[in-house]
């Protein structure tokens, strides 16, 4: 677990549980916008792969998995301690991501289903584009939750005396 | 983590029968999610639907396989440890929470359990990276090249897939039981 995080330069001390959940709340906060962004353009149109882009940056910058340079340092390294952390963060993330998808799916079903022939073209055109934001915010929160719950579980940490970086 | 010896008749203490029971019943959701958009087309009159029949079918099916409830094959994933501390009794009368104590109690994972449930999810998880790519693919293909039905089967196999892959991979990995004393 890092205590401290370089962004363009600027050094962001990420030892206290207090900072940390706000970086979560304010990333989430992000995923949020660009979910609701995705939802009212048209995410298949070139505009959704600058939101794509925006995601993609988002939940690197959260780091884990194969990413090093994020928040969270890269799944291929760490003692046991933290191997145990994360893949209870992964048993949690796992219950909740299953809720997560399942109004995307019953979104799915409704815009294929035999009722949507009856809808006025201004519930059509929700009904076609809600699946999508949904499973948007599903796919976010499948790659990014158990990041998120071990940055927001993890204790505080004595922060270490890495000297403050300049910007480069 | 294995809560029964067998099941329909079927012994479970050998990891090959094990593994055999998974195949099948790996074999019956396939079936079950590739059927689903055909039977999505059948407008009955009856009360219920046959894709709705179809699909209380295959979540029944995942739920035989345990992990939410203490009667599956796989034990109850959610017992709570000491280390885990205690469970959150907010809003409950005191019978409800002295009944939840004594669940817990009795449903309590010991540290391998939760080890094992813990990497097990890690698994899964990551093992859902691989199948969620062709999903996208599929559902973000245009509807002119008819790809509606292949999505609509692999996002109900996708959800088959997050509901049982974890129970799945602890039956295809326990080793064999110890025949009883």
């Amino acid at each position: 677990m890092k205590t401290a995080f370089v962004f363009l330069g600027i050094r962001i001390n990420i030892a206290s549980r207090a900072r940390r959940r706000w970086l979560v709340a304010f990333i989430y906060g992000a995923f949020a916008a660009l979910d609701i962004a995705w939802f009212w353009l048209d995410g298949k149109s070139s505009l959704g792969w600058l939101l794509f882009a925006a995601f993609a940056f988002l939940a690197r910058f959260m780091g884990g998995r194969t990413h090093d340079g994020g928040l969270l340092p890269s799944y291929e390294g760490g003692d046991e301690r933290e191997r145990t952390r994360r893949y209870y963060a992964n048993y949690l993330a796992y219950n909740y991501f299953d809720l997560a998808f399942l109004p995307a799916i019953l979104a799915f079903f409704v815009l294929h289903g035999p009722d949507i022939r009856h809808a006025s073209p201004a519930v059509h055109l929700l009904l076609e584009r809600l699946p999508w934001g949904l499973l948007i915010g599903a796919a976010i929160l499948y790659y990014t939750l158990p990041q998120a719950i071990v940055l927001w579980t993890e204790p505080d940490m004595e922060p270490d005396s890495m000297p403050a970086l300049r910007p480069v | 983590m294995i809560n029964k010896r067998s099941f329909l008749g079927i012994p479970l203490a050998r990891r090959r029968t094990r593994r055999w029971l998974v195949v099948g019943f790996w074999v019956l959701l396939i079936a079950v999610a590739a059927l689903f958009p055909l039977l999505l087309r059948i407008y009955a009159k009856s009360f219920v639907l046959p894709a709705e029949l179809t699909l209380l079918f295959a979540f029944f099916l995942t739920t035989l396989l345990g992990g939410d409830g203490q009667k599956g094959i796989v034990r109850d994933f959610h017992g709570r440890t000491p280390e885990e501390g205690p469970a959150d009794y907010t809003f409950m009368t005191p019978e409800d929470i002295a009944a939840h104590k004594q669940a817990d109690k009795e449903n309590r994972l010991d540290e391998r359990e939760v080890n094992r449930r813990n990497a097990v999810h890690y698994k899964a998880y990551s093992a859902l990276n691989w199948i969620a790519v062709p999903l996208v693919l599929v559902a973000v293909a245009d509807r002119s090249l008819g790809l509606v039905d292949l999505g609509q089967s692999m996002i109900l196999l996708f959800l088959f897939i997050i509901q049982a892959l974890p129970q799945s991979i602890l039956l295809w990995t326990e080793p064999d039981m110890e025949e009883p004393q």
